[in-house]
């Protein structure tokens, strides 16, 4: 049964890291149109991620000893939310920081945790996930690509696809059969790390609806792997990949993505006085559903906090989260539409329409809308 | 809050609140049982402060007990009379016995007149707590005996609501000490309802393991899950809200705006609660013999009482809309998460 989310608050030792965080981001915010800031968490900007890692800040759950900050996940989520609420482009060491860096650190050799720790806390090896595939996306379980062995390590031959960044990271962790066959599931399955510069490595991109290209296709073809690319045991890449599901839904990223477009639009309503009784009660509504959110998710960062998996619980965050930044944009536009004598910036526009174009992806990266209610209806004990 | 003091009070509700008891009251029955049995229970005390001869609890402490007047959907206003004893203790009002209720604004207030319509439990309160409106009482909120009100149904069934008005009401005390009665009412009217959804959601888990069709039970089919997971979600989310609008400030007073995040996502969560819930019921939930009723007629009546959602979204984006602060996450942390103790 899922647990009662019981509400708490982000202990001090983790908030006085807000001050500087907030300083820092705010020379950053004040350079950069909120706009281009509508990207929020898909916003890639390597030196943006480089001058967070000078100031410490990139891997700062990791312990000093390779480089980390040695930081609780209460310390993560201070730092990720002013770093999210103020919409900074964090994208470039995103998945490093919130996955791989963990993955590493709990599953790793000692040799691995040495060598990428560090570089992953200095922002020069940024990751992606290599998950989904042509013939396995909800059904992850079903990957075809598969790591052979080899005298000297793995052969690596197959294809990932919509692989966020791999254009421009260094590393991806992909989940590969390394032995049975799809008939297998979640048997049979491991997580490696692939340098995207080997030989045999194609990143193809993938153009999105916005005129970005943040997704890929990524072709291994007789990639060497050595022995050292194995993460954790050999076979049980599907319980590590559950593992750190619970970090992946329940943060604040899965209820900020849409925040600079409402702040953009509330900062139009105040200067033109032109905030009627539907749009103050449409602009409670949101702060009313972000304020729920945000007390959901500090609840589960407690559970992570003291060591505890809750899965469930970040699920059903991730549901309810990605719900309101999806809502945020179409309610925006309804309420701009109904004005039509009014001049609306350009720029409101652009981020507007941006948001409300690329939004459908909020609920499907980290696991589709079905997915993730059917896992809460397995904690309801339906399943 | 204190596990030994929730797990008591959840054992005393099964025992003395059942459905029967609910029906029976709902239909016209006494009260005097049932609010004996809470009188003694010493729990209608517990926001008395402890100099006073109470349990001392702030409004944070006995959040989980207001969560479970709505979870055994509690037929008399106990959640309203701890909180009202609570300001008459403080205000060195001798605590007249009986339920109290609080009315939300009255329709009419004059020298003459006091008119207040649907007041949540006014057919059966004794004492009527009601904020002041305008000029007459001078800004003073007042508790009135109910026995000198003239009382009419509201002819809803099975509804406990009452209009009451008073003629002439200088019979009535002053509460010299301003309180927002309106924004603490709402508060825990929130986790009254969060309570009565972990009841809905609870009952109709169960009767989707429980009715089968096309040789298996309901619950096994996945559009029957989905709909049951967006139940679990909302539940959640009222409750988790709920608590967070029970939290004061740091002063020790009402945080009124986290009051108003409470009622309004639990009052939006409301309809599509109910609607899941009698969705999977069909027909069995809507009789008068299966208990889904007692919980979901509730949730209905809830979902209005001391404003809808729609009135707490305007009173909080107006905040929004006239802060000083520069984003949306610089209002949030001060207004509502600032004081939040550890736990």
């Amino acid at each position: 049964m899922i647990e009662p989310l019981s509400l708490t608050s982000i202990p001090p030792h983790a908030e006085a890291l807000r001050p500087a965080v907030r300083d820092f981001v705010r020379t950053y915010t004040s350079r950069v149109p909120l706009e281009q800031r509508a990207h929020s968490w898909m916003g890639f900007d390597a030196d943006f991620s480089r001058a967070l890692a000078k100031r410490g800040w990139v891997g700062v759950t990791l312990p000093k000893a390779y480089g980390g900050a040695g930081l609780d996940a209460f310390s993560r989520f201070v730092l990720i939310e002013e770093l999210l609420g103020n919409s900074t482009p964090v994208a470039a060491h995103w998945i490093a920081d919130r996955q791989s860096g963990p993955l590493i650190l709990k599953f790793g050799t000692e040799a691995q945790k040495d060598f990428y720790l560090p570089r992953i806390c200095r922002a020069e090896a940024f990751f992606c996930i290599g998950m989904s595939e042509p013939q396995s996306g909800s059904d992850l379980a079903s990957v075809r690509t598969r790591a052979t062995k080899t005298g000297s390590g793995w052969k690596l031959n197959g294809q990932k696809i919509w692989t966020t960044n791999a254009h421009r990271s260094h590393y991806m962790i992909a989940l590969v059969r390394t032995s049975g066959s799809s008939e297998d599931r979640h048997k049979g399955l491991s997580q490696m790390i692939v340098d995207l510069s080997a030989p045999g490595v194609r990143v193809r991109q993938i153009r999105d609806l916005t005129g970005d290209a943040h997704f890929n296709e990524v072709f291994f073809e007789d990639v060497e792997l050595g022995e050292d690319a194995l993460v954790g045991a050999e076979g049980s890449g599907w319980d590590q990949v559950t593992a750190e599901l619970a970090f992946e839904r329940s943060g604040p990223e899965r209820f900020y993505s849409a925040i600079s477009l409402f702040d953009v639009w509330l900062a139009y309503l105040r200067e033109h006085h032109s905030a009627d009784a539907w749009a103050r009660e449409l602009a409670g509504r949101i702060v009313t559903h972000l304020a729920v959110l945000r007390a959901m998710s500090v609840a589960v960062t407690e559970q992570l906090a003291r060591g505890n998996s809750p899965v469930l619980e970040a699920a059903l965050v991730k549901d309810l989260g990605t719900e309101l930044e999806q809502y945020i944009p179409f309610a925006i536009s309804e309420e701009l539409g109904r004005h039509p004598g009014h001049h609306v910036p350009d720029g409101l526009l652009r981020a507007l329409a941006y948001v409300t174009q690329i939004c459908p992806t909020y609920s499907l990266r980290g696991g589709t809308r079905e997915i993730l209610r059917g896992m809460v209806a397995r904690g309801l004990g339906l399943r | 809050m204190d596990p030994v003091l929730y797990d008591s009070f959840d054992r005393l509700l099964t025992d003395i609140s059942t459905p029967r008891v609910i029906r029976d009251i709902e239909s016209g029955g006494a009260t005097d049982t049932l609010w004996q049995q809470i009188a003694e229970s010493g729990f209608a005390d517990a926001m008395v402060a402890e100099e006073a001869g109470g349990a001392g609890l702030g409004l944070s402490d006995a959040f989980g007990l207001f969560f479970l007047c709505g979870r055994h959907a509690l037929p008399v206003p106990l959640a309203q009379t701890m909180i009202a004893r609570r300001v008459l203790a403080l205000n060195g009002i001798d605590i007249p016995d009986g339920p109290i209720a609080i009315s939300p604004l009255p329709v009419g207030h004059t020298e003459a007149r006091i008119e207040c319509r649907n007041i949540p439990f006014g057919s059966l309160a004794q004492f009527v707590i009601v904020p002041h409106g305008h000029a007459p009482s001078k800004g003073k909120d007042l508790l009135l005996p109910a026995s000198a009100a003239a009382c009419a149904a509201t002819g809803v069934h099975g509804s406990q609501q009452a209009h009451l008005s008073w003629d002439l009401p200088d019979s009535g005390i002053v509460i010299e000490g301003a309180f927002p009665w309106l924004e603490v009412a709402a508060a825990i009217t929130a986790a009254q309802m969060a309570g009565a959804m972990d009841t809905v959601l609870k009952t109709t888990v169960r009767y989707a393991g429980e009715r089968s069709q096309f040789g298996r039970p309901i619950g096994k089919f996945q559009a029957i899950q989905q709909q049951l997971s967006v139940l679990a979600e909302l539940a959640t989310a009222s409750r988790v809200g709920a608590e967070l609008g029970c939290q004061p400030l740091a002063s020790g007073a009402t945080n009124v705006l986290a009051a108003a995040v409470a009622k309004a996502r639990a009052s939006e969560a409301a309809g599509t609660v109910v609607s899941i819930a009698h969705g999977v019921h069909a027909a069995m939930g809507i009789t008068e013999e299966y208990d889904l009723q007692l919980y979901t007629r509730r949730l209905i009546e809830w979902r209005i009482d001391y404003g809808s959602a729609g009135y707490w979204n305007r009173r909080v984006g107006d905040a929004v809309l006239s802060t000083e602060a520069p984003s949306t996450l610089e209002f949030m942390l001060p207004a509502f998460f600032a004081d939040i103790a550890p736990r």
